[in-house]
């Protein structure tokens, strides 16, 4: 898979620490060519109106997207954390593939998410793939 | 799981509903968020995302936002609402500064006779004072300005209904009544077309009313001050309820509701109409639904209880009406429910009594049994797959729909 937008751990909040947005709008792209791979985007229904996820509805009709929209109390306890994991966790179970790109919006920035122990923890105890593609507006602004 | 969308495209978001109202004032929205409200485009193929082919609105799903050039401080072109253009550091010192910046800059553009500001994601998140920063914005140029709770986590109907209300609390004041007069509440350009509101208005015109004001599509300010003076509030769609409720509380004008649509939903209307200019204040007990369901419609609550209505004169009595945005107590029947997952759904679409659905056809894969499926526009649709076109209902035009779809079928 393409690893040019992998995470990076846990670096927001770092002054002057500004990593490169994906490369691509498309989000097939951006789950790397690997067809058994499922993208699933955190974040607020709002964020959806971005141009990269014009064609989320039919992705999501294939079986290659899912949406999981927190409330923003679920951010603010950290609740997202588990329920992105419990998402992950269904999908793989009803879908069949260990495969995953998580993209996110600006929450998962502004709380610093540690991205490195979500993947640890669904590889350790689930044994999945994720990857996960920031995209967040807040760190690079509008698209192009 | 509750919050997981695995199947059905997102609709629009409260502050895209937000936008889509601004977009048809001579008013400005004002979002503090990182990311640009470029203008929303329907157009009549729902086949093309974005940019380019110009032309229709309105008859066919939305399908994204219009490729827009990027104005200065926040404002992008074509767009009524600008926004605040917040970075990671803004998290940390506020956005106070960001958003007087954008508010100067689009005002210098709009020229706006009001101005709205809400939420971006983010700003909500960090708690941004946009109350204050609306008192500052009127203080300091005189423009009427107010602050709406509005985050993105919620539906469109949710973000219409609430700028809406808003408007209201800040431009309406004491009126004197003007007898046969009525105000249209709601209607929308999401879930209507120009059609639908021009043939609303010939209806109620022909009943004997003079439309004041249209709250929801094309209006001027000065329009939109004097609906207090109105007889009656009409309320066609659910997002137009907040404000009837405000008007009524503070100004004492009465609304009556239901989008006018098939004879048996128009007649209801233009009855309960006559009894406000009669003086009749008795309310119309709602019918009681009968048992399982046979029919589910699902859709906008105002418009799928005109299809119940119109269904119920063909035959069919065991409707429900479900919905996956907002929806009013009062204008529910026993067994309506806002539904607030995708399992909810799944589940009242598989009971074993349900023989017919009329609902967006991007919710069918949800369902695994056997039923008769009808198309229904859902311009709330963000990104549809099967989207059917939107038409023109007012009246009995949606008689002819239906009778055309069900192909003269009755229980």
């Amino acid at each position: 898979m393409n690893t040019d937008y992998n995470n990076q751990g846990h670096r927001h909040g770092r002054a002057g620490d500004r990593h490169e947005r994906p490369r691509t709008n498309s989000l097939e792209e951006r789950l790397g060519g690997d067809e058994s791979a499922i993208l699933v985007f955190v974040g607020s229904l709002n964020c959806i109106r971005h141009k990269p996820y014009a064609q989320i509805g039919k992705m999501m009709q294939e079986g290659r997207a899912a949406l999981l929209c927190p409330s923003m109390s679920d951010f603010s306890s950290g609740r997202y954390l588990n329920q992105l994991v419990d998402a992950i966790v269904e999908l793989s179970q009803e879908r069949n593939t260990k495969h995953f790109v998580v993209t996110c919006g600006c929450q998962w920035v502004i709380l610093s998410t540690d991205g490195e122990l979500l993947i640890e923890r669904l590889k350790n105890d689930h044994g999945i793939d994720l990857k996960i593609a920031e995209d967040a507006h807040l760190e690079f602004g509008d698209h192009e | 799981m509750k919050r997981l969308w695995k199947v059905i495209p997102p609709c629009l978001s409260d502050l895209l509903g937000f936008q889509m109202v601004l977009g048809e004032t001579e008013g400005m929205g004002l979002i503090d968020d990182p990311s640009r409200y470029k203008p929303l485009r329907r157009d009549q193929t729902g086949r093309s995302s974005r940019g380019g082919r110009g032309g229709g609105r309105s008859d066919r799903g939305f399908r994204g936002q219009e490729r827009s050039r990027r104005g200065s401080g926040g404002v992008t072109a074509g767009s009524r609402v600008v926004h605040s253009d917040i970075r990671n550091e803004d998290i940390i010192t506020g956005t106070e500064r960001k958003v007087m910046a954008a508010f100067e800059a689009g005002a210098g553009q709009l020229s706006p006779t009001f101005v709205l500001l809400a939420y971006g994601p983010s700003a909500s998140m960090i708690s941004s004072d946009l109350e204050y920063a609306a008192e500052q914005i009127q203080e300091q140029s005189g423009i009427p300005a107010l602050s709406v709770k509005l985050d993105g986590e919620k539906d469109y109907l949710y973000g219409i209904g609430c700028a809406l209300e808003a408007m209201g609390k800040l431009l309406l004041s004491e009126r004197r009544i003007l007898p046969g007069t009525v105000n249209l509440l709601g209607a929308n350009p999401v879930d209507w077309t120009q059609e639908t509101a021009a043939s609303v208005e010939t209806l109620l015109t022909d009943a004997g009313w003079h439309i004041l004001s249209r709250w929801g599509m094309k209006e001027t300010t000065e329009n939109l001050r004097n609906a207090a003076a109105a007889q009656v509030n009409v309320v066609v769609n659910e997002s137009g309820l907040r404000l009837a409720k405000y008007m009524q509380q503070e100004f004492g004008v009465p609304y009556v509701t239901g989008a006018p649509f098939g004879q048996a939903a128009t007649e209801k209307l233009l009855a309960a109409l006559e009894r406000v200019r009669n003086g009749d204040s008795s309310l119309e007990q709602p019918e009681a639904a009968q048992g399982e369901p046979e029919v589910l419609v699902v859709g906008e609550q105002f418009t799928a209880n005109a299809i119940r209505l119109a269904l119920a004169d063909r035959g069919w009595e065991a409707v429900r009406v479900l919905s996956f945005c907002e929806m009013d107590r009062g204008e529910m029947l026993p067994g309506d429910k806002k539904l607030t997952g995708e399992d909810e759904f799944a589940a009242q679409a598989n009971a074993p009594s349900v023989r017919l659905i009329i609902a967006d056809r991007d919710y069918s894969p949800l369902v695994k049994q056997e039923v008769r499926w009808i198309g229904l526009p859902n311009g709330g649709s963000l990104s549809p797959v099967n989207p059917t076109a939107n038409f023109n209902m007012a009246g009995s035009r949606l008689d002819a729909w239906l009778d055309v779809e069900l192909k003269g079928e009755k229980v």
